[in-house]
């Protein structure tokens, strides 16, 4: 019924856009997935040539993240080798990323270089993060501690925002389930800089239909209403920039949780935060760059769940977070192409929530340096990257002994060996990282640990770069080893409330392949991995659940995005995911079968006059699977969206 | 059936499962043995609770008998298992359904859906037949008609209703408050009316008939602040006659005991963190570890004379069903399902 309600509009804009069709710029009319030449500052907080970083990483840029079937920052991040999503059932469902299998919490998420892993619970819900703002995601793999401290044990995702709007943007979004989406924005430019601001609105029932043991139901009270503001600008000084980002959301869902009876729950949340970031970014000297930043994020989260009472009082839990950061930080790089950068960091995080015992205050202090040193022997030309990083982390509470202050010493050292520059390479990293234990492992009231110590982990990579030159294709191949011991678990206490300690020891170890290919006006990027994350130790003689696979980390996952521009005003694209079977209880018997979920776009751009009109129509989940990401959270079947911009430039 | 016939039926099911050479379970063969219902809870959220069963007289325990009789799960987070009338009612707390087995077959003939967000925990059935469910989460008592297979309606009783026994028609309803209340209510189980609410210790969270007119309620005792161990109340026992409306008696036994079985020697028994509590009702003797260890559950087969207990290991994979006898003394220890918890005999 809703395909048929899409037909009309579809064929009809089909039949127009030809017609209509007019050249567009140059520079904007290829794909390209291989990004030959991109930089990356993530991987090394060297601004870096993709092709020299020392661990594999992955950029998707503005243009390509269009292009595609995509509707959130989640949807990039599962197109990446290496990693995984787990969403709970798609739009406005909680969705978390994770790196080699090791957890969203160990994958460290930066929006601006800014942290946005909670003190809470270290997450992040990155389906929350809309795809009109940036202006590129860059993802690397890795233990990445030296350069960024807690968390990113399994690697980085950071997204870089655009601060370049057109003078005025309307755009108007409409597809099954009831999904609706409108944004307006407006931008300038002048010799000094540029300004920018957006409104955008979106609306989902989410209710889709689904199969549960025979019986034909609907997802129920998985709405979602999502408004948000964001604005920012450039202001160009004479040797320097300086950069502002504000996001004010508002997020208003149901969560109707895992589906083991027709009626699904009426458990609402509502998210509010805001964030602003200020960046400068001056030329100190012909070799030297200055860098300072100042972040606040503040929010409040809100659980209300009328179905669940203790005595007469309706479960409603509400979290208030605030957090302040500062960094700054010199680059310098010598006559001899040395490059290096040292900085310092600080942050406060602060919680405040009934369900959170002692008020805690985290003060973290860091100090960090990375250095590329390039060395040529003969043809060769090797960088050696080395970083090291010292975090110290005090927590202030009330009415609790406080834990030890962390002390936090991260080293890491990367090379990178171009054997036939240009063309063959060879990688390799090895970093110490670590994790600090979480508000709610800490704290919370019931069943918090204050003794908890942070989780370390050991982190190696190797890998092969080939690149047989432009329309030819380039191949990666990386191996890598995550040791992490320490690992906290919630195990049950002597209480009816669990708690969680440091019992597990984990390895994670897999291969991670990547093919990029562009032929004419094709561009086609696959990524495949296989990796094994089990717990190694044994709790007790007989334990089940040891060298198991780690719980929804799949042996064998991959991805295939295909786009093609056959003409300068249309792009075709596909994005599909592979995800293998997936243990969902720690002995390995009970499983989710492996799926397929195919994604399609066709975009279409016409202009006249300077108005710029944009179409977009996706057809998602082409193959109507019916699967599961995360057990008895059904996701949806085959749907359609439209969205069509315009754009006066 | 004779004990005869359970021998030799149960020595055909060895046979038949030493003839198995993939290490499955042997196939159910739908002759009804007696023997322990071991009703696992499964991970929370994960759709993995399963019904174990042992033959005591075969020695066999056959896992998962309820999805492979049944080709379908039981669902999330087996609660607790009640006998009546030839069926097994297997309350599925997460899944918000009870499901009546028949206990010879283990064929489910029914599925009772509790109202929407009940979060039913137990059943009892009174002595004129009707079924009496406690709905954790919506404060309610649930009636239950097993002639018609429907819901009769639902009765307001006190804060979190956990455990509950019928005596005679009196219904007792520990009103647990997940540890905020310290009430139980009182139900005429003929007019399906409340007619008493009884203050008994802190956090009620168990009630066994110990016969037709005199209940025992269990009391877990406080928590107040979880991180302060010094503002606890302790855990007890108390006796409640139902024709009465009185408490008769108690009994305070420290810590934060759970559960409540008994046997036929006049002891009832609990559990505390360390282990198993044996209790004389007459003399009101208390011996704490009785059974030391980590137990779940516990269940009295007051025929073979022998202590079941649900040791849930670490609460992720696989338990075990230790089998103890009435003196304490552990003859032998079976893998069951994940979190075994509720556990009874079927005849």
């Amino acid at each position: 019924m809703i395909l048929r309600y899409f037909y009309f509009p579809i064929i009809a804009m089909l039949a127009i856009l030809p017609a209509a069709a007019q050249p567009r710029e140059a520079h904007d009319d290829t794909l390209s997935f291989v990004l030959r030449d991109a930089v990356t500052v993530t991987a090394t907080r060297l601004p870096t040539a993709l092709r020299d970083a020392p661990a594999p990483a992955e950029i998707f840029d503005a243009r390509t993240i269009r292009a595609l079937p995509l509707r959130s920052i989640s949807d990039v991040i599962a197109l990446s080798a290496g990693a995984a999503v787990r969403d709970y059932g798609g739009t406005g469902s909680l969705q978390l990323a994770s790196l080699r299998g090791l957890g969203a919490e160990y994958t460290l998420v930066l929006l601006d270089g800014m942290r946005l892993n909670s003190a809470q619970n270290s997450l992040v819900d990155v389906g929350q993060f809309t795809l009109r703002n940036v202006d590129r995601v860059e993802i690397v793999r890795g233990g990445l501690a030296s350069l960024y401290g807690s968390n990113a044990l399994g690697g980085v995702v950071n997204i870089v925002t655009t601060r370049e709007r057109p003078p005025l943007t309307a755009d108007l979004g409409y597809g099954a389930f009831g999904w609706k989406q409108a944004a307006l924005g407006s931008g300038i430019a002048g010799r000094r800089g540029r300004l920018f601001a957006e409104a955008r609105y979106e609306e989902s029932d989410n209710d889709f239909s689904f199969d549960w043991n025979g019986t034909p139901l609907r997802r129920a009270n998985s709405t979602l209403l999502r408004r948000s503001i964001t604005a920012g600008g450039t202001l160009l000084l004479a040797r320097s920039v300086l950069t502002l980002h504000a996001d004010v959301m508002d997020v208003d869902m149901g969560t109707p949780g895992a589906v083991f009876s027709a009626t699904q729950g009426r458990a609402r949340q509502r998210d509010r935060h805001a964030i602003v970031s200020v960046q400068l970014d001056a030329q100190a000297a012909p070799r030297t760059r200055l860098r300072a930043a100042l972040g606040a994020r503040g929010g409040r989260q809100e659980f209300t769940d009328p179905d669940y009472r203790i005595g007469n009082t309706t479960l409603r839990s509400v979290y208030d977070l605030t957090q302040l950061s500062a960094s700054t930080s010199v680059e310098h790089a010598t006559v001899s192409e040395i490059r290096a950068i040292a900085g310092i960091e600080g942050s406060v995080d602060r919680l405040d929530g009934a369900g959170i015992a002692a008020h805690p205050t985290r003060v973290q202090a860091a100090a960090f340096t990375s250095t590329d040193i390039p060395v040529r022997i003969r043809a060769i030309a090797l960088h050696i990257y080395p970083a090291l990083r010292y975090d110290m982390i005090h927590d202030a509470v009330t009415d609790t002994e406080p834990p030890d202050d962390l002390h936090a010493l991260s080293p890491s050292i990367g090379l990178h060996l171009g054997v036939l520059p240009g063309r063959l390479a060879l990688r390799g990293r090895i970093a110490r990282t670590f994790g600090m234990p979480t508000f709610n492992q800490l704290y919370w009231r019931e069943g918090g640990n204050p003794a908890l110590r942070p989780e370390y982990s050991t982190a190696i990579d190797a890998g092969i770069a080939f690149d047989a030159g432009t329309g030819r294709p380039a191949v990666e191949l990386t191996w890598f080893h995550h040791d992490i011991s320490d690992k906290i678990v919630w195990t049950p206490s002597a209480g009816i409330y669990w708690t969680p300690r440091n019992v597990q020891h984990v390895i994670s170890t897999g291969v991670e392949a990547q093919a990029r290919f562009d032929w004419q006006w094709l561009a086609l990027r696959a990524s495949a991995q296989w990796m094994r994350a089990r717990k190694v130790n044994a709790a007790f003689a007989g334990d089940a659940t040891q060298d198991k696979q780690l719980i929804y980390v799949p042996a064998w996952s991959g991805a295939l995005t295909l786009a093609a521009a056959p003409a300068e005003w249309l792009t075709v694209t596909l994005a599909a995911r592979l995800l293998g079977t997936r243990f969902y209880d720690e002995t390995n018997t009970a499983a989710l079968p492996a799926h397929l979920v195919t994604d399609l776009a066709v975009r279409a751009t016409t202009t006249l006059t300077g108005l710029e009109t944009t179409w977009k129509l996706e057809l998602l989940n082409a193959l109507d699977a019916a699967y599961e990401v995360v057990a008895f959270y059904p996701m949806p079947g085959r749907h359609l969206r439209l969205s069509v911009g315009t754009t006066i430039r | 059936m004779n004990r005869i016939a359970v021998f030799i039926l149960g020595w055909m099911l060895v046979l038949t499962a030493c003839s198995e050479d993939n290490g499955t379970n042997p196939p159910i063969t739908p002759t009804g043995p007696r023997g322990l219902y071991i009703l696992n809870e499964g991970n929370f959220q994960r759709g993995n609770a399963t019904l174990s069963f042992f033959i005591p007289d075969s020695n066999i325990v056959y896992n998962d008998v309820f999805q492979s009789v049944n080709a379908r799960p039981l669902g999330d987070v087996g609660n607790s298992i009640t006998l009546h009338d030839g069926r097994a009612y297997l309350v599925i707390n997460n899944s918000h359904t009870i499901e009546v087995v028949d206990v010879n077959t283990h064929v489910a003939v029914r599925t009772i859906a509790s109202p929407p967000g009940a979060s039913p925990r137990e059943i009892t059935f009174a002595a004129n037949g009707l079924g009496f469910i406690s709905n954790l989460l919506t404060n309610s008592v649930s009636v239950y008609d097993p002639s018609t297979g429907t819901l009769l309606g639902d009765i307001a009783v006190g804060a979190n209703p956990d455990g509950i026994a019928a005596a005679g028609n009196g219904v007792v309803v520990a009103n647990s408050g997940f540890g905020t209340n310290n009430t139980v209510t009182i139900i005429d189980g003929v007019t399906r009316t409340t007619v008493a609410t009884l203050t008994v210790g802190d956090y009620p969270t168990a009630v066994h008939a110990l016969n037709e007119s005199v209940v025992a309620v269990l009391c877990t005792g406080g928590y107040g602040d979880y991180n302060d161990p010094n503002d606890d109340t302790p855990g007890g026992l108390y006796i409640i006659d139902v024709p009465s409306r009185t408490v008769v008696d108690s009994l305070g036994l420290g810590g934060h005991p759970t559960r409540l079985a008994r046997d036929r020697d006049g002891y009832v028994y609990t559990i505390h963190s360390s282990g198993v509590t044996r209790i004389h009702l007459a003399s009101k003797s208390v011996t704490r570890d009785f059974i030391p260890g980590n137990f779940y559950n516990i269940a009295i087969d007051p025929v073979d004379r022998r202590i079941y207990l649900a040791n849930p290991l670490d609460w992720v994979q696989a338990g075990r069903l230790e089998i103890h006898t009435l003196d304490g003394t552990k003859i032998q220890a079976r893998d069951v399902g994940i979190i075994p918890n509720a556990m009874v005999m079927t005849k």
